[in-house]
């Protein structure tokens, strides 16, 4: 039983983390259908640009927050606009070359970093990291607790941000349709920029928290946004609580297995259970047919 | 002299594994992440079936065959329900990260993270040694391949499977089964794959689950897509300019680490330039295809492509 809610405590941060990255995939994902895997070098770069101006220059740390969520705002709109909106133009804008220049921009950057700062993981040691909490049973560090608590904020003042601004509400109405919320007068490609600037925010948000318990090193991005972007697709449409809820499930499902099956067969357990949700609901956990992503793509 | 022979084998090899992910992905639109698990599948049974189980030499290429094609099949079959894009490309990467992680944990098959090494190793042809007589197969097989490749792009079958990438829906109203027909590009592609994995494991004589993970995939179709995914050579072309490339570069004069973060930083660049300027790669087709329109295919334009590539 204890084993269990130690389980089913890590299996929540996992799932916050995931879920961090599902939300800024799903921003961008559900408004421009780019599959921008190219987050993973937001994510990267963010880090690196923390720890440049923290741990390296040595100076406030909320300034270094600062710079690496412009660093990483800068990073995603300009994607957007040399690389992906060429393409668009381009007519070869579909949704696989778009997903292949995207890792073109991972590979360039990942390596770049790594030439400037090496391959070795580095960390941004705080003295907070080793204190632990208890909790009902359960033994999380500070630094996982805080994962958690920034998950649900970010979820919250998103869904906020969809509900009651200008540029969210445009966000919810290109991801309906595009062709409509022209006609009604929203800029399609201004709203996309939002798009990049809001999954952009979230991503540096998240290699920011995760950095903290994990390390950086240049290639840390792409598997967890890849588990991000299956968590959307899980969900099956860009619904913010939907990709949420899933991201946190795939935690607990990966933390969970533990009980039954060795740790080393956590990918296995994860990205099985992905093809058989896929197999049994092709259009996603929370989606409806008429409402899913895979009528867009096909 | 090994050194070069390893070159030949190396751009060999990845000849056939980009001659086969062009079937699949340039002729047949089916973006796969999981082409490194057919080439892994392809080493590990051939390894599994002649070092543990002591079978005869030769068995391991049909078994790997075999594997490869059952392997495709397999994967093809979420793939009909999920459709395409995007969507496929997600259920192929989940196939390729079970498929490593497999191969980390069922220890007693396949070594776990340590791998197998000391495969048998082919029976040496004249004065040939050991690694040349493998490079020789090898060139034999990339041949085949090649050719292989080549009568399908130019023969009927090779219509319908253009036509099965450009729309299905049309496919299915002249009355082809496309279920079947996905089933059997990913099979024989999957197969093709095996091969040359068979190659590896005879080469190297050591195969580990990190050899084969999705970034080989990735590595693949980054050299498919610079050399060209819609012609007979463009595969080829690519594969030999992504391992000879390198080659010069290490003659700069640089330190190594700085040299493979650098031909890596090259290989992304060429990667997005070429997709945004020159989709159809280094070796283009020589009579322009319509393009695709932007955003979605409607019926009718996928019936005037289907048309005009008869």
């Amino acid at each position: 039983m204890n084993l269990f809610l130690q389980l089913l405590g890590s299996g929540l941060v996992v799932g916050a983390m995931y879920a961090l990255f599902a939300l800024g995939f799903a921003f961008v994902f559900a408004v421009t259908r780019v599959f921008h895997l190219a987050q993973a070098a937001t994510y990267t770069l963010a880090a690196f640009v923390f720890y440049l101006v923290y741990v390296e220059a040595e100076l406030h740390p909320v300034l270094a927050v600062l710079v690496a969520a412009a660093t990483a705002i800068c990073f995603g709109v300009l994607c957007e606009l040399v690389v992906y909106r060429p393409l668009r133009h381009r007519s070869n804008g579909d949704q696989i070359s778009t997903l292949v220049v995207a890792l073109g921009v991972v590979i360039v950057v990942e390596n770049a970093v790594g030439l400037l700062f090496g391959t070795q993981p580095r960390g941004y040691s705080s003295s907070d990291v080793t204190s632990s909490v208890r909790l009902l049973g359960i033994s999380l560090t500070v630094p996982q607790v805080q994962i958690v608590v920034v998950a649900v904020l970010v979820l919250l003042l998103s869904l906020a941000f969809i509900r009651y601004t200008r540029p969210g509400r445009e966000m919810a109405a290109v991801s309906d349709n595009p062709e409509l919320a022209e006609l009604i007068g929203v800029s399609v490609r201004r709203t996309y920029v939002w798009a990049f600037v809001a999954g952009s925010l979230v991503v540096a948000i998240a290699a920011l928290m995760v950095g903290r318990n994990t390390g950086i090193y240049p290639t840390m991005g792409l598997n967890p946004v890849l588990v991000g972007a299956v968590a959307v697709i899980v969900a099956g449409n860009g619904r913010l609580l939907p990709v949420f809820g899933s991201a946190v499930v795939m935690g607990l499902l990966e933390n969970l297995a533990v009980l039954r099956l060795p740790s080393s067969w956590q990918p296995t357990v994860l990205f099985g259970a992905l093809v058989i949700v896929l197999l049994a609901r092709p259009y996603g956990l929370f989606s409806s047919r008429e409402r899913s992503f895979v009528q867009w793509s096909s | 002299m090994e050194f070069l022979t390893f070159l030949v084998f190396l751009g060999c090899m990845y000849s056939i594994l980009t001659s086969s992910f062009g079937l699949l992905m340039g002729l047949g639109r089916q973006f796969s992440m999981a082409h490194a698990g057919m080439w892994g599948l392809g080493a590990y049974a051939s390894a599994y079936v002649t070092l543990k189980l002591e079978w005869p030499l030769w068995w391991g290429v049909p078994v790997a065959l075999l594997a490869g094609a059952l392997a495709g099949a397999l994967v093809a079959i979420p793939a009909l329900r999920v459709g395409v894009g995007v969507y496929l490309a997600i259920v192929t990467f989940a196939f390729q990260m079970v498929f490593v992680n497999m191969l980390r944990n069922l220890t007693e098959l396949t070594g776990g993270s340590h791998g197998m090494a000391g495969m048998p190793a082919f029976p040496a042809v004249g004065t040939l040694s050991t690694t040349q007589t493998v490079t020789l197969y090898t060139a034999i097989a990339a041949a085949a391949a090649l050719l292989l490749t080549h009568l399908w792009r130019h023969g009927s079958y090779g219509r319908v499977l253009l036509a099965l990438g450009r729309d299905e829906k049309v496919l299915e109203g002249l009355g082809r089964d496309v279920r079947w027909l996905k089933i059997q590009l990913f099979a024989i592609t999957g197969a093709l794959g095996s091969l040359a994995g068979v190659f590896y494991a005879q080469y190297l004589s050591f195969i580990s689950p990190d050899s084969f993970t999705v970034h080989e995939s990735i590595l693949v179709m980054t050299m498919l897509l610079i050399g060209g995914a819609f012609t007979t050579l463009g595969p080829v072309v690519g594969a030999w300019f992504f391992v000879l490339v390198p080659e010069l570069l290490t003659r700069l004069g640089l330190p190594d680490s700085v040299a493979a973060a650098l031909q890596q930083i090259l290989f992304g660049l060429l990667l997005v330039v070429f997709m945004i300027f020159r989709p159809q790669g280094i070796v283009a087709p020589r009579r322009r295809r319509q393009r695709r329109p932007p955003g979605n295919v409607d019926a009718h334009s996928g019936t005037a492509t289907v048309g005009a590539a008869r």
